[in-house]
């Protein structure tokens, strides 16, 4: 226990004293007390001017607290699905497309996800899952004899495991857990839903999993297929779409302003394509706003004929490679030794612009397949 | 005993000590100035100057040495015993004593410093004004009532505030709990991470912290440089004289967030959050013009300063102060001084902030005061001693013309 300051609360001297005597034998060791000292508001700068009760996801998000606090509570695609009561939506990762908590219990969620893969992947997810539980694997065999049922208009696999659940992630293991989930393939592309939980929870849960998994629906669709990789970007009424072949580990992000696409790259790395009309200011301008991010010294105009020149969508480009202390649009340092790679591309009526940001070496490592992304961006239209 | 006590003044008050002390202090700042290059300024200040001793590393080995207290307290000892115990008093060394005095009070300007200033910076655009200034390394979790403002949303209202003594080092289960009489509802503070990354909680990583609304803390590394830094604390806001067991509404409380949690009780809204800790100054400050001047065809700013109002708390009454480098406002104990400027990116046109580092410091002029008394002593001492040499020369000459 430690003695703190207490102006201003001498009032509160009495309360106090009587809460700490009754509260004392609950403390554990280590446990403290503390006086919040009443002051006048404090003025740095600008008026502080709050919107009240935000969502956790505008307090820590990209989403910026000026939006409406009654928003969904992430950036992911719109799913359509009928959510069952005793089902709660929470933030989604940057894995987990859909996230929810069943029957306010911490440990029991389900969630939506999909990775890039190959049809053998079924089996490999059966038994990683298996595996969560410490059972044995099985065979393809026994994988053809798993009961089927569709997700998204697609056949799938129907999983069910119970035991001592752990995630091999770090964890705390459940135990006594379930696991009811669905794999279905499609297109290189694997698609999870997945409800893991205690036990008890699971099995009260069955019928409202295969409710909810029936009623899943693509962003603007119905009922339909599988999500697609090398998908065409955002339909922009009146204006071309770019088709990529991103590498499967990438994550396409949720349509933001500006940005033609978006990936969440490795860890920490972001990626953004961006078209702007016109010249868009010139290279050399958008270098040095790029060179000004990562706290580097400004160039001249003639820096510009130094960069590597690189073909993409049919014109000549420019390759930039920058590392510093990324700054971003702010003052404040985000990436202590930042990478940013990229290239600006002046197509004629507007300039395209690809760019990777993040920790100098995740950047590195993903070098080459940036390089091959800008290789595959291809208008839809063949152009 | 005598022998014991004599021994005990003999080597506290020996030049050989004094020496070995200046040669300690010479070796620590050296060392000192060389780890902030790593380690950042605020870790190697703590580490080598307000320490009674630290560990050197010096390849694989690891040198214990006396830290910035340590020699301190001894150079204070020695100077005590040396300069004013065993010193012999007389016309000679009036001078000398009046040296020591002021040494005295410049080392008592540096423990009074250590002991009770409270340093930061306030970071303004013209036209925006502070009423405190920020602290660099410390924390503090603050409440704050929600009021209707003026110009429509809201506003804060009166504050409450526990700094970072409450929280720091809470481990595991233990809990912080602060309270209050004046809020409708109690806090309870727990897992304090001096520098964090709250997340959306996936399956790639895992939190040795709850996982609220979706949302974990991830411990990061702290940076050598305190401000970079970005503390998370989770709070239980329950009701007012709630049991132990007594759950409440969770939440994080994180530095790096784009709006602090709110809740609302007893018809008001109370916005909760942990942010570096804010010491009020006895008056606020406007700016009201900044300028910047910039050596030829380049970015690099020669000068710069800044146009504030001084405005007394109290009687509301404005002053304008002229703040420049080497031109601090000094009023009531606070010292402002221009220190930087920003943003350090901008280009021409951008509007730009000034920084002023502020210090509370009830020492700030002793140093002033200890180096008119050293002077003065000085003045005494060599002033005796060219009296005493014109003198002999005075002297030296009547023997000579007698001759």
């Amino acid at each position: 226990m430690i003695k703190l300051h207490s102006q201003g609360a001498r009032r509160s001297t009495t309360a106090l004293l009587t809460s700490c005597l009754l509260t004392l034998a609950a403390c554990q060791k280590g446990d403290r007390e503390a006086v919040l000292t009443r002051r006048e508001p404090t003025f740095i700068g600008r008026p502080d001017v709050s919107l009240g009760v935000v969502t956790s996801e505008q307090r820590f998000g990209s989403r910026s607290p000026s939006a409406p606090a009654d928003h969904a509570p992430h950036e992911m695609p719109d799913f359509s699905f009928d959510l069952p009561s005793t089902w709660k939506r929470i933030a989604g990762t940057q894995m987990r497309l859909l996230n929810f908590q069943i029957q306010g219990n911490e440990q029991a969620t389900c969630y939506l996800s999909a990775l890039g893969g190959n049809e053998q992947g079924v089996l490999d997810n059966v038994n990683r899952w298996r595996r969560q539980f410490g059972l044995p694997a099985i065979d393809s065999t026994e994988l053809a004899n798993l009961p089927q049922q569709p997700l998204f208009g697609v056949p799938g696999v129907r999983v069910a495991c119970e035991g001592t659940f752990d995630d091999g992630m770090g964890g705390n293991p459940i135990e006594q857990a379930g696991l009811l989930g669905l794999i279905v393939y499609r297109q290189e592309t694997l698609v999870f839903l997945k409800l893991v939980g205690p036990k008890a929870i699971v099995d009260q849960e069955v019928e409202n999993f295969d409710r909810f998994s029936a009623s899943l629906g693509l962003p603007g669709a119905g009922t339909t297929g599988a999500p697609a990789s090398g998908a065409a970007s955002g339909p922009a009424s009146g204006e071309r779409n770019l088709i990529h072949d991103a590498p499967v580990s990438w994550r396409l992000q949720a349509p933001r302003p500006m940005r033609k696409l978006g990936f969440d790259v490795g860890q920490d790395c972001d990626l953004s394509v961006t078209l702007l009309g016109g010249a868009a200011g010139g290279v050399a301008l958008n270098m040095n706003r790029w060179r000004d991010q990562l706290d580097l010294p400004r160039v001249g105009e003639d820096a510009v004929d130094q960069l590597e020149r690189v073909q993409i969508l049919g014109a000549e480009g420019y390759w930039l490679d920058l590392t510093g202390s990324y700054k971003g649009m702010g003052d404040q340092v985000q990436i202590a030794e930042g990478r940013l790679m990229g290239a600006i591309v002046p197509l004629g009526d507007q300039t395209l612009f690809i760019k990777l940001v993040g920790p100098s070496d995740q950047v590195g490592q993903e070098a080459a397949r940036l390089r091959e992304f800008a290789q595959t961006l291809r208008w839809e239209d063949g152009q | 005993m005598k022998t014991l006590v004599q021994s005990f003044m003999r080597f506290f008050g020996s030049y050989a000590l004094a020496c070995a002390l200046l040669i300690g202090l010479f070796l620590l700042t050296l060392f000192g100035t060389l780890a902030s290059t790593k380690e950042g300024l605020y870790a190697a200040q703590k580490m080598y100057f307000e320490s009674w001793y630290l560990l050197q590393p010096l390849g694989k080995l690891r040198i214990p040495l006396p830290g910035g207290i340590a020699l301190m307290t001894m150079l204070s000892l020695n100077l005590l015993v040396g300069g004013f115990v065993r010193i012999r008093k007389s016309k000679r060394t009036a001078g000398i004593l009046v040296v020591h005095t002021g040494i005295a009070i410049l080392l008592l300007a540096g423990l009074v410093k250590h002991l009770t200033a409270v340093e930061g910076y306030v970071r303004l655009y013209e036209g925006e004004q502070a009423t405190d200034f920020v602290s660099h390394n410390q924390w503090e979790v603050a409440v704050r009532e929600l009021v209707p403002a003026p110009a429509g949303g809201l506003t804060s209202g009166t504050e409450w505030v526990v700094d970072e003594q409450a929280f720091r080092g809470i481990h595991g289960d233990e809990t912080a709990y602060v309270s209050s009489a004046d809020l409708p509802f109690e806090l309870r503070l727990r897992h304090f991470v001096r520098n964090a990354r709250v997340l959306p909680k996936g399956p790639m990583w895992s939190s040795d912290y709850p996982v609220i609304d979706g949302f974990a803390v991830m411990p990061v590394k702290p940076e050598p440089d305190e401000e970079f830094n970005a503390a998370a604390i989770f709070a239980d806001v329950v009701p007012k004289g709630a049991t132990h067991e007594v759950g409440g509404e969770q939440a994080i409380l994180w530095a790096g967030e784009n709006a602090p949690f709110v809740v609302s009780r007893a018809g008001k809204q109370f916005a909760i959050e942990i942010r570096r800790m804010r010491t009020p100054m006895p008056f606020a400050m406007r700016l009201e013009k900044f300028t910047k001047e910039d050596h030829p065809r380049t970015d690099i700013a020669s000068v710069y300063s800044s146009h504030v109002i001084k405005i007394d708390k109290t009687t509301a009454s404005e002053t304008p102060v002229h703040i420049a480098m080497n031109e601090p406002l000094r009023d009531k104990g606070i010292v402002a001084f221009q220190s930087s400027w920003g943003p350090s990116n901008a280009r021409p046109g951008t509007r730009l902030f000034s920084v002023f580092s502020v210090v509370r410091n009830p020492s700030d002029r002793w140093p002033e005061y200890s180096c008119w008394v050293i002077a003065a002593g000085m003045l005494i001492a060599f002033g005796q001693r060219l009296l005493a040499f014109l003198k002999k020369q005075s002297q030296n000459r009547q023997v000579e013309s007698a001759q």
